[in-house]
């Protein structure tokens, strides 16, 4: 059986075509360590890649979102740590001042310095947010108390005090109000001012919904405080009661009176921030260990990512070997091929 | 002196029937690099006088090899056709590492809206939740398009491929009549047998075809699914091409003397051929892959539609973020809506680009305040969007016409699509390649017997010339011998 000349001299082209073909695939797996098509390499397995990636952009991302909400939760735990500091210097000057010669002014000047520093750390900011509003993160959380336009906090307790007492803080009659008068009005009126709804419809403008932050792909938890949680609502109580129910013109059992209440509130409000601090503590250490455990999951899915779409190199530089010598006695065996004619010997 | 005489025909003879072969050596030589040429012989018969005579020519020819050779050019065409339209539609996925494909476009969406969920009061979050929300949308789009092109292609493929197999047919007559009135005469057939066999294999390219020999050698010829495409006239290939291709248009089926060949259910459709090829590209494939992004949307609209937030809720559920020319109703679940992927849009009442907010993606309320999940409208309130992050993975029920599992999370019903096509891509590539092999082999078989052999044809050549040399030779002989003879009559 003869073979056509045309056959002859054919044959080793497609062998050439489909080694070059090959060839350039595997440069490109060499320089790129992944399938020249991957695609094409992996079929039906290209939802798994496709999925592994979508995860691992996912639990990135989260990693990222878990610093931030850290940071959130590390500005709110050291403004806790300061108003915690704040109530116990406070205690301690009213439990010092209580019998003291110019006691009532000294207290008066420490409640107005801690509700100063009360508002400047209530209304923190971190990333642009304030840290105890709650949800409502756009809005300063406390108005100031001091201020010349009388606050709706300023307000309410001038109202409640000349309700009671059927005369303002500053009137002449204030000396003669007794301690048990003041007993009544701390433990009634005054005290409905800071109860819940009261105090978020005057003092503060928080939302009573903490905000939450995505710590795993599948849970979420809460990263912040709100001013209307009752440890905020006890220190303002306890400071505003020092500074602006008559200190400076009560009479000295009255003045006690205050001055105990204060203590005994503001020792209240030291437990309860203690207890909000446990509460982000956990969040904080769960965020931790999430973030630990997404960045060990991610390392999986990265060794998996590259076992799937990845080519063992070494394999391929052999495999570019192998078709680099297949190709040159390919083209050695052409060219004498076609040199092989009957006429050049006629 | 008879003899003499004779013997001078004899070579003269010889001389007509070498000068006939070396025709047909040289016609040999010179179509050596034909594909389409099978090589011819004299045939060369001594007569009662003993001089030699051609009586007609002969081609090497095998009718096996060339049936193999039809049948493996329609599978390849047919496997080459699935294949271009498959690379086509899978530009739509690309690199997974890249997460163009429209379940990596989700995955990205979910980042960014995870991003936003982390500060809802930062605005430029929001805008780049909806710019990752436009990028997703505008990936459904561009795949619906796409996908419509290669219907669009393939249909005018077919047609074209009709209008080819018409023209081709024309030919076939041609050189078939020329064959049945030539048999029995003297006539050279060769060239009319080799452009039949060539016609033959072009029509192969196009549709699987049977060829049937009879009287006269005669062909009929039949696609592989057994209508008659020619037998003593061709029959007529019509097919309706679609001007305009879009989601849920079905192209026109190809008829072939009357009789659908290309619907899948139609008894009679073919097997094989580019036409086979581009049908199912136009009718099967593509159309799943169609019905596949437009769950992909309808998945999308249905996970962020609305909800009534009332204390008690009376009203329907209604589009949110992703809209369609149907909002606000939401399609209903589980059953694919026609070219959704196509239609599927960024709702202009949360784009800013079209004067929309970015924040009611946090909030709701697109379709009045009745859906607002925010009343209060707290800046940091991230409640609906956490919602709708889960809501990605969250379970789902798909219209079971898309070919892929009814029941999963939109993102990995995303990526069970790519991997169908993957899947798809990476089958016909393989048959693509077998089916080119086998085509090369059976061409190579085919060319093995009527092929043109350089080195044989020489031989022949050198035959030839020796046999022109000898006769020649005698008649200069007998004519010296005859001079001779008449010098001695002088």
């Amino acid at each position: 059986m003869s073979i056509s000349t045309l056959t002859l001299l054919r044959a080793p082209r497609q062998s050439i075509m489909e080694s070059q073909r090959q060839l350039a695939d595997a440069q490109v797996e060499l320089s790129t360590g992944r399938h020249a098509d991957v695609g094409l390499a992996l079929g039906s397995k290209t939802a798994n890649a496709i999925n592994l990636r979508n995860g691992l952009d996912r639990n990135k991302s989260i990693i990222e979102m878990n610093g931030l909400a850290s940071t959130d939760l590390d500005a709110t735990q050291s403004a806790l740590s300061s108003l915690t500091d704040l109530a116990h210097q406070f205690s301690d000057t009213l439990i010092g001042a209580r019998n003291a010669v110019n006691g009532q002014e000294v207290v008066k000047a420490a409640a107005k310095s801690a509700l100063e520093s009360l508002r400047t750390i209530m209304n923190a900011t971190n990333q642009g947010k304030y840290i105890f509003a709650g949800i409502n993160t756009d809005a300063a959380p406390l108005e100031d108390y001091l201020s010349a336009i009388p606050s709706s906090g300023k307000t309410a307790v001038d109202g409640a005090f000349l309700a009671e007492f059927g005369i303002s803080q500053t009137g002449a009659g204030v000396s003669s109000i007794t301690a048990t008068q003041m007993d009544t009005f701390l433990n009634g009126s005054y005290d409905n001012l800071f109860s819940a709804p009261a105090w978020s419809s005057t003092w503060s403008s928080a939302a009573d919904q903490n905000r939450t932050a995505r710590a795993d792909t599948d849970y979420s938890l809460e990263v912040s405080a709100n001013a209307n949680e009752s440890a905020f609502r006890d220190l303002a109580k306890a400071f505003t009661m020092a500074y602006d129910l008559g200190s400076g013109s009560l009479n000295q059992a009255a003045f006690e009176k205050v001055v105990d209440k204060a203590v005994a509130v503001s020792g209240v409000a030291t437990q309860e921030v203690a207890l909000v601090q446990g509460r982000l503590g956990n969040s904080q250490k769960a965020i931790t260990d999430a973030s630990d455990r997404l960045a060990q999951r991610n390392t999986i899915l990265t060794k998996e990512i590259t076992a799937l779409e990845g080519v063992d190199t070494y394999e391929v530089s052999t495999h570019i070997n192998l078709l680099t010598t297949q190709l040159e006695s390919s083209y050695s065996i052409t060219a004498r091929i076609s040199k092989l004619n009957l006429m050049n010997y006629l | 002196m008879a003899a003499l005489s004779t013997a001078l025909n004899l070579a003269r003879s010889s001389l007509a029937t070498v000068s006939g072969q070396t025709a047909v050596t040289s016609r040999n030589i010179s179509n050596v690099s034909n594909t389409d040429y099978s090589r011819k012989s004299a045939v060369v018969v001594s007569l009662s006088s003993g001089s030699l005579a051609i009586t007609g020519y002969t081609r090497a020819a095998d009718k096996l090899l060339l049936d193999k050779l039809l049948g493996s050019t329609s599978n390849s065409a047919a496997s080459d056709a699935i294949l271009s339209g498959i690379q086509r539609l899978s530009d739509t996925i690309g690199d997974p590492q890249s997460q163009t494909s429209p379940s990596g476009m989700l995955g990205k969406f979910q980042v960014a809206l995870q991003t936003y969920e982390q500060n809802p009061a930062d605005q430029s979050l929001a805008q780049t939740a909806i710019q990752s929300a436009g990028d997703l949308v505008r990936s459904l789009n561009d795949a619906t398009t796409a996908i419509q092109d290669v219907r669009k292609q393939a249909d005018t493929g077919m047609s074209g491929s009709v209008d080819r197999i018409n023209n081709l047919l024309q030919q076939f007559k041609v050189a078939n009549d020329a064959i049945v009135r030539g048999t029995g005469s003297s006539a050279d057939l060769t060239d009319s047998l080799d452009t039949r066999d060539k016609t033959m294999k072009l029509l192969s390219e196009e549709m699987g075809i049977r060829a049937v020999t009879r009287a006269n050698n005669d062909v009929a010829l039949y696609t592989d699914s057994g209508v008659t495409l020619f037998e003593t006239v061709p029959r007529t290939v019509t097919m309706q091409a679609t001007t305009s291709m879009m989601a849920g248009t079905s192209g026109n089926a190809v008829y072939v003397d009357g009789v659908d060949v290309s619907s899948p259910s139609s008894s009679m459709a073919i097997r094989s051929g580019t036409l086979y090829g581009l049908a199912k590209l136009r009718d099967d494939v593509a159309v799943v892959y169609q019905s596949q992004m437009d769950e992909v949307a309808r998945g999308l609209i249905e996970a962020f539609a609305e909800s009534d937030q009332s204390a008690t809720p009376s009203l329907a559920d209604a589009t949110g973020m992703f809209s369609y020319s149907g909002s606000p109703a939401v399609p209903a679940s589980g059953v694919a809506v026609s070219g959704l992927a196509g239609d599927i849009r960024l709702n202009p009442a949360v784009d800013p680009a079209q004067g929309g907010l970015a924040s009611r993606m946090r909030d709701g309320g697109i379709n009045g305040a009745a859906y607002s999940y925010n009343a209060a409208g707290s800046s940091g309130f991230s409640g609906r969007l956490s919602s709708l992050i889960n809501s990605l993975d969250e379970s789902r029920g798909f219209d079971p016409s898309t070919n892929l599992e009814s029941q999963g999370s939109l993102k990995t019903f995303g990526s069970a699509s790519s991997a169908w096509l993957e899947s798809l891509r990476q089958q016909a590539t393989s048959a693509s390649d077998l089916q080119t092999t086998v085509k090369t082999r059976s061409s190579d078989a085919l060319q093995r017997v009527n092929g043109v052999n350089l080195d044989d044809e020489m031989t022949v050549m050198l035959e030839l010339e020796r046999s022109y040399q000898a006769s020649a030779k005698i008649i200069s002989t007998v004519g010296s011998m005859l001079d001779m003879l008449m010098q001695a009559v002088k």
